[in-house]
């Protein structure tokens, strides 16, 4: 975890609607490291998928500066030095498939970025590989589930390799089982790449093992931190329309009772471990 | 006499290469009037292709269904008077909407039941008023509001012909936990105001805990168990092993039972954990 990799300074972003200006962002400042894994958290059209949208220059700000790996988002020259270097999966899989065929779409970016056939192909296996879809490489992808297709959305992205993917709710149309393999392959994707992974989602047990969460709440940043740190304070959670994991209300519950000390629960197990001391001990 | 009542009932569609699927595997049902019926399962279950069945939109290849008694393929007649009974949601409803204003595409169900203006003025009216939609906008377009305000709109309009069934598919997919809270909460108030049957599909076991009578868990095309809450969450374990997601409480109480506490397996919410949690710590304190 070392050099910076994104940094938004003062960023406002707004747009126009009927002659009245709609304010979306509001003096966002955040620093993203290489290698980081953010999750981003925040109550439907608090800004969180503009946010995902202004990483990669699918907008750009109103008024202050998001830095990309050196690059300002705002400089259409380098525009495409941004892309290569941020890549977002999107919520919907459908809306995110070009072609019919599993390694075509993969190959699309690539080769929009005039990379040699021969390294096309390399790149196409070796990121089919690394969300385990290589098997599926000459199937058509309508016939795919939902989490598949979401796992070929982000083999297309690994293809032109970034440094950074950004997942705008790219879970949040899955089933439990699809959601699990999407994370495990973010998981992966941070600790054995070193890919920064922002995650933008709606589920909290999610963003529990994120290394830190970013609460965005009406276009503001309203907590920026750990999660034990940001879990710790429910109330914030609840008035920003969020929630904690329930391992963690059920701990915060006990600990309001004075049997146990308080403490933040991020997963079954923490909270299995808590209950085991509090009843056996 | 049960509001829905499916009689082996089969849907086998083809595949690639012609082969045959059994998307539903001979399924015998009945759901008593006015009950709230969550369904669940994991994907390809056969859920979607379930509810499909309920008004019609999917014929059996084999067996019925039965609505209020009736046989709903006896004929075409009887199949569009029952459709005006039943409203179905579709999952992301908001993708649906279509009309230039949000009152316009509210009344499109109402006046398509053949009712006076005066009478469709009143069901919009009281349909916004039960969703939470604030009168203003009604003279708005759908595709200028939020996406928890669309959803809203979305529902009204099915709510609006006043269903006597209502069927949702994953009907807060996309929400977050407030917005989940409050189109639940709306569901439930519906249910209640107008004794409806309610069936709900979704993926969240939490959700159904909190709002169901009775859960529908489908496997494989077939019926796993169809019982109350109680009984269905006594199962957690195997439910675990048919892939489906048990709330994280649910998952604690397993694993205390697997390290030797002496802790009930069927608990399912934070309220309900505290409860055991408390008679169990005073019972420590007492020894």
């Amino acid at each position: 975890m070392n050099e910076s990799l994104i940094d938004v300074n003062k960023l406002y972003f707004s747009y126009i609607n009927d002659r009245n200006e709609i304010n979306v962002l509001y003096d966002i400042n955040l620093e993203v490291k290489q290698g980081e894994f953010i999750a981003v958290v925040g109550h439907n059209g608090s800004g969180k998928s503009t946010f995902a949208k202004l990483c990669n220059a699918i907008l750009t700000p109103t008024s202050g500066t998001i830095i990309v790996s050196g690059f300002d988002t705002s400089n259409e020259e380098t525009i495409f030095e941004i892309r290569k270097n941020v890549g977002v999966v999107f919520q919907n899989p459908d809306n995110q498939i070009v072609a019919t065929l599993v390694e075509e779409d993969v190959a699309f970016a690539p080769e929009n970025l005039g990379i040699e056939q021969s390294e096309i192909i390399r790149r196409v296996d070796e990121s089919l590989s690394a969300v385990g879809m290589y098997e599926y490489k000459d199937h058509a992808v309508y016939n795919l589930s939902g989490g598949q297709k979401q796992r070929v959305a982000i083999a297309g992205i690994l293809a032109i390799k970034p440094k950074c993917i950004v997942f705008d709710e790219a879970t949040a149309m899955l089933d439990p089982v699809g959601r699990k393999e999407v994370i495990e392959i973010m998981k992966k994707l941070n600790k054995e790449n070193g890919t920064t992974i922002i995650h933008i989602t709606h589920y909290m047990e999610e963003a529990a093992f994120a290394d830190r969460i970013v609460v965005i709440s009406n276009g503001k940043i309203i907590k920026n931190d750990s999660p034990k740190e940001v879990f710790a304070d429910e109330y914030a959670l609840k008035k920003a329309h969020l929630s904690v994991p329930q391992v963690t209300q059920l701990i915060n519950e006990l600990s309001k009772n004075n049997f146990i000390k308080p403490k933040v629960v991020l997963n079954v197990d923490e909270c299995v471990n808590v209950l085991e001391n509090l009843l056996g001990g | 006499m049960s509001a829905i009542e499916l009689k082996n009932l089969t849907y086998i569609y083809g595949g690639a290469n012609n082969k045959k699927i059994k998307a539903i595997n001979n399924i015998s049902l009945k759901i008593e009037k006015g009950c709230y019926v969550g369904i669940i399962g994991h994907t390809g279950s056969g859920k979607s292709t379930l509810i499909q069945h309920i008004n019609g939109i999917l014929k059996p290849t084999f067996g019925n269904v039965y609505i209020n008694g009736e046989d709903i393929w006896a004929s075409n007649k009887k199949l569009a008077n029952i459709r005006t009974k039943i409203g179905l949601v579709f999952q992301y409803p908001e993708y649906q909407l279509f009309e230039e204003t949000i009152e316009k595409d509210i009344a499109f169900g109402p006046q398509n039941l053949g009712l006076n203006d005066d009478e469709i003025k009143k069901r919009v009216h009281d349909a916004c008023i039960m969703v939470g939609l604030s009168k203003d906008i009604l003279h708005k377009s759908p595709f200028e509001i939020s996406g928890g305000q669309k959803r809203r709109v979305a529902l009204a309009g099915i709510i609006a012909m006043m269903p006597k069934i209502l069927v949702l598919d994953e009907p807060t997919a996309g929400l977050d936990p407030m917005g989940r809270d409050k189109i639940l909460d709306m569901i439930k108030d519906y249910h209640k105001k107008t004794e409806c049957t309610v069936l709900h599909v979704t993926h969240s076991m939490e959700d159904v805990a909190k709002y169901a009578d009775k859960i529908i868990v489908m496997n494989k095309g077939q019926i796993f168990d169809y019982n109350s809450i109680e009984n269905i969450f006594k199962r957690a374990n195997e439910l675990q092993k048919i892939g489906l997601d048990i709330p994280e409480i649910s998952q604690v109480f397993i694993k205390l039972k697997n390290r030797g506490f002496d802790v009930p397996t069927n608990i399912y919410t934070v309220k309900q954990a505290i409860k055991v949690l408390n008679s169990l710590i005073a019972k420590k304190a007492e020894q």
